[in-house]
């Protein structure tokens, strides 16, 4: 259909008209196609019937006769009937009689009558035949409807032509009649397409009838009349606004400023070509772009929302200033003004206005804005609070706020004051004279509005304030300088405490093994001042401690604590055990490290003690396993040496029997043994045997056995007696005069009795004098007489017995080994080189004492025997 | 040291030395005999509670380590048999304690003799002292 509508009017009149008339037609043609060949089809079964009933009742004789060749002559008369296929006649009983079939073919379905015919396309026509009211037989006759189609093809045929020619003839006439109406439209369509093209609004649509078409015709004509008067007026008025615009245009674009209107979506409608000079665009560049495109991109953001508000509010736009990008790329800052335009309603339509540059103008302003801003800045973000006063008045002028801030006063009351106001009472004086010299900084106490003093340092120069001569005082504060000043102080002589209250030497040195610390402990043990070290380095004031800087160094460089056990004589009384620990530091990126000494001679002289004692014990429990062994053969043989003994020297009757026996007189057996020398024999084997028996015994010793027989005593008078029993003992006697040996006793007044086993303590003592005296009969200090000293004394809860002698001393080796069982420093047999090592055993384990001894060559020897004292008092 | 002089009192005082080791119980009995004493000997406690059947005895030195039965096992059942003999532990061990069984029979530390006796007289006095108390009681 739309195609339809999109045709000229002239080909739709033609295609209605056509399309009328050749429906019409064909619903006419079809109904009438339709009736014509009903009839044709019922004059063929009518006169199909007819014949079959003529033939019928010429056959009624035949059949009377069952005259069979009669009866087909009969039928084949039908042959003239050109469209009967076949016909057959039966009797009355309905059998076969005769049969024509116009192929020549007998047919054989017929042999007897069907009464109904089948529906094979052909028309059937079965008549019974009646002879006197009797059915004497039927006929049955198939017609063929070829002839039937045959004809009702001819005639549709000629129907589809007489059609064919109808519509031809519809189609010109149509065509034909179709201009009547037509062609007036178009003529008036080419005179309105004429005068909207051309603009000649002289040319009239002319015309004949009086029809609506006429009227169309006339009332064009009017408009146009009416349209060109119009135009002429306009004409006239556009021509005066051109000239007025033209005006206003050369006012625009000659004005110095930049004139552009924006519409309502600050869209440029227009720009004077003044643009080109401010921002370095073509005026059609910027036609359609809005003023933010153009605006530096933090100014474009607020311009933005500033015009938004404004237009929203209809106002103008004054002075404002806004950053703009040049095309070739430097700010350049414009200053706006613009009224809002309205259209006839009253409805805003945008903005026109003007840009002026004021970038030089910025540009100065901001610099003098900066300029003041830095100093202003200055002023007020310096911490240390400033006073501006007046030179002549004095006169606080002006402060900063950390000057309120710090003196707590407001800026009203410091302006009625002067600085010399703030001094602590009885500084002004001071004060008159110091200002004297400017810039050098002065040190004051001032006073706060709280009379909280501080301490201050104050610059003052002179300056032109508001136009007035003034004075600048920065004032700082360095109370907090003082107080960290004072508390660094603290810390530093804090630290030096700690170090110097420090049991251990501790030696700080730099990286090039330069002294930087010495503690007290350092100062005691080597009898160096402080001052006399520091900075001197370390290898030439400790030389004896083995520490070689390179070792220092390689601890710092490679940050290891370094750790070592060292033996030095740093205070000159006797080798010391030193456990010297170094530790790298790191202190602000400057290398150093802290050497520390402690001196661990008594450690060392505890562990040694230790194994001593383990050594000890094993004897011990060797002795105790090897005893009984050794006991039984040694009771053997000294039994039998005592029995040998008697019976060779005893006055028993047996030896006198026994003599007689023999003949011997038992004097001559003796004064035989006398001459042979028999009896010092005799003896020497019953003293070997009793010096082994000595050494299982004291070997025994060592085993550790708890039979506590100790009880309170007092050491003095054990001491006593013990120097009683030495002075008489045998052995002594022989050997040393112990007599001779000078002996200087002294003891603490009122020494608490010690719990011990006397006997042992003796033993003890005893061993120690033999030692000395032994000791000192082989050479003795200068040659002096040889003397004891013994003293007896408390200590550290403990009960201390010294025994000096001034023999010829020990080399550190013997004085470590001689508590160790079998160590002797006396000839092979003057000895067993068990004694000191009992009285170790006796004195450690079975009294939780301590046996210690002090020796160097040529300086004598001290034995000490601690016992512990009872820690309740009795 | 010779101590002729006691030899007389002894004749009548029966002793009987136990001891395994030859060298010991030989010349403990060498010695005794040669003072006097009539002495009997055995080298284990079994064969010396034998000789209790035969004899009867004032005193014996009986060494503690034993093949068989022991010094103490031996004191025991000895004093069973003779409650008036009297007895002296002669032992080589340092670490001896007079078990209580043997305390309860009154015995004490001043009979143990350790080996070796340095001097054999101490035997000698012991034997006196203690049957001199025997006589006492």
């Amino acid at each position: 259909m739309k195609t339809f509508f999109k045709k000229s009017i002239r080909n739709r009149l033609i295609i209605i008209i056509f399309s009328v008339s050749v429906l019409t037609l064909l619903i006419g043609f079809t109904g009438v196609a339709y009736l014509d060949i009903q009839n044709i089809q019922r004059d063929l079964k009518e006169d199909a019937l007819m014949h079959a009933r003529f033939t019928g009742q010429n056959c009624i004789g035949v059949l009377e006769w069952a005259d069979k060749e009669g009866a087909q002559a009969l039928l084949n008369n039908l042959e003239a009937v050109h469209y009967i296929q076949s016909v057959a006649l039966y009797d009355a009983a309905g059998l076969h009689i005769a049969a024509y079939n116009s192929t020549g073919n007998r047919s054989n379905d017929s042999d007897t009558l069907n009464t109904t015919p089948p529906e094979d396309g052909f028309l059937h026509v079965i008549e019974p035949i009646y002879y006197k009211g009797l059915r004497v037989g039927a006929i049955h006759l198939k017609a063929s409807f070829d002839d039937v189609r045959q004809r009702i093809g001819d005639y549709l045929l000629t129907l589809a032509v007489i059609l064919t020619l109808t519509t031809a003839l519809a189609l010109v006439l149509a065509s034909r009649l179709q201009g009547l109406i037509s062609k007036p439209i178009l003529n008036l369509a080419d005179v309105t397409r004429h005068i909207s093209k051309a603009k000649d609004y002289s040319v009239r649509a002319s015309h004949d009838s009086e029809d609506e078409i006429g009227v169309l015709y006339t009332g064009f004509n009017d408009m146009i009349n009416q349209v060109a008067a119009r135009e002429t007026e306009r004409d006239a008025a556009e021509l005066a606004l051109r000239e007025s615009e033209e005006r206003f245009r050369s006012l625009v674009e000659t004005s110095s400023d930049w004139i552009w209107e924006v519409d309502t979506d600050w869209k440029y409608r227009y720009v004077s070509p003044k643009v080109r000079e401010l921002l370095g665009y073509e005026p059609e560049e910027l036609i359609g772009q809005s003023p933010f495109d153009f605006m530096a991109e933090e100014d474009a953001h607020t311009v933005r929302s500033a015009f938004m508000n404004i237009i929203e509010l209809k106002q103008p736009i004054t002075g404002l200033q806004n950053r703009n990008i040049h095309k070739a790329g430097h700010i350049v800052v414009l200053e706006t003004n613009g009224v809002p335009v309205f259209n006839e309603q009253g409805k805003i339509t945008g903005y026109r206005g003007i840009d002026r540059n004021i970038t030089d103008r910025r540009r100065a302003q901001e610099a003098l804005q900066r300029s003041e801003q830095k100093y202003r800045t200055l002023f007020t973000s310096i911490n240390d609070p400033i006073l501006i006063y007046n030179q002549d008045t004095q006169k606080i002028i002006d402060c900063n706020q950390p000057a309120l801030d710090r003196y707590a006063y407001t800026i009203e009351e410091l302006r009625q004051m002067t600085p010399a106001a703030l001094l602590e009472p009885g500084q002004e004086k001071q004060q008159a004279v110091k200002t004297a010299k400017p810039h050098a900084p002065q040190h004051y106490r001032h006073i706060t509005k709280h009379g909280q003093p501080l301490d201050v340092e104050i610059i003052s120069a002179p300056l032109i304030y508001h136009e007035q001569t003034a004075c600048m005082s920065i004032i700082r504060d360095i109370s907090d300088r003082m107080a960290t000043e004072k508390a660094l102080r603290h810390t530093k002589n804090y630290l030096k405490n700690i170090l110097n209250s420090m049991p251990s030497v501790i030696v700080g040195v730099d990286h090039k093994g330069q002294i930087t610390q010495w503690n007290l402990e350092a100062q005691s043990l080597t009898g160096l001042a402080t001052e006399n070290v520091l900075g001197a380095s370390l290898d030439a004031v400790l030389p004896d401690l083995q520490l070689p800087m390179d070792l220092v160094l390689q601890a710092i460089h490679d940050k290891e604590i370094l750790k070592r056990t060292t033996q030095a004589n740093l205070d000159h009384q006797g080798m010391k055990y030193l456990d010297i620990t170094v530790y790298p530091l790191i202190t602000h990126g400057r290398e150093g490290a802290v050497i520390r000494l402690d001196d661990v001679s008594e450690r060392i002289r505890i562990e040694e003690m230790m194994i001593q004692s383990e050594k000890m014990l094993s004897v011990g429990g060797l002795a105790a396993g090897m005893a009984h062994e050794i006991n039984n053969p040694l009771a053997g043989i000294m039994q039998n040496v005592q029995v040998i003994r008697n019976r060779l020297f005893g006055d028993l009757p047996a030896n006198h029997s026994a003599a007689q026996e023999s003949n011997v007189s038992l004097s001559k057996i003796q004064n035989y043994m006398h001459i042979r020398k028999i009896a010092p024999m005799i003896d020497a084997v019953m003293e070997s045997g009793q010096r082994a028996a000595q050494i299982v015994e004291n070997m025994l010793s060592f085993s550790r056995k708890s039979d506590s027989k100790q009880i309170r005593h007092n050491l003095v008078q054990l001491l006593d007696q013990t120097l009683e029993l030495a002075g008489n003992d045998y052995d002594l006697k022989k050997k040393y005069d112990f007599k001779r040996i000078k002996i200087i006793k002294s003891s603490q007044k009122e020494m608490p009795l010690v719990r011990c086993e006397p006997s042992k303590i003796q033993q003890v003592i005893l061993n120690i004098l033999k030692n000395g005296a032994q000791a000192m009969g082989i050479s003795t200090v200068d040659n002096a007489p040889a003397e004891f000293i013994l003293n007896v004394l408390c200590k550290d809860q403990m009960a201390c017995i010294e025994i000096t002698d001034n023999g010829p001393g020990m080399d550190e080796e013997t004085r470590r080994r001689v508590f160790e069982p079998f160590f002797t420093t006396k000839t092979v047999g003057v000895g067993t080189g068990l004694g000191l090592s009992v009285s170790y055993f006796i004195v450690t384990e079975n009294h939780r004492g301590q046996l210690k001894v002090n020796s160097a060559p040529g300086q004598g020897s001290t034995f000490i025997i601690e016992l512990p004292l009872e820690t309740t008092s009795i | 040291m010779s101590t002729t002089a006691d030899i007389g009192p002894n004749k009548q005082i029966k002793l009987l030395i136990i001891d395994d080791e030859d060298s010991i119980r030989l010349s403990l009995a060498a010695y005794f005999e040669d003072m006097d004493f009539e002495v009997q000997t055995a080298e284990t406690a079994e064969t010396a509670l034998d000789l209790m059947n035969k004899h009867c005895f004032n005193l014996g030195i009986i060494d503690m380590r034993l093949p068989g039965k022991d010094g103490n096992h031996f004191i025991r059942e000895a004093h069973g048999r003779q409650p008036r003999m009297r007895f002296i532990i002669h032992t080589g061990s340092k670490q001896y304690l007079l078990p209580p069984a043997l305390k309860a029979i009154g015995m004490t530390e001043r009979e143990i003799l350790l080996k070796p006796v340095r001097d054999m007289a101490i035997f000698n006095n012991l034997i006196q002292i203690m049957l001199h108390e025997g006589d006492g009681s």
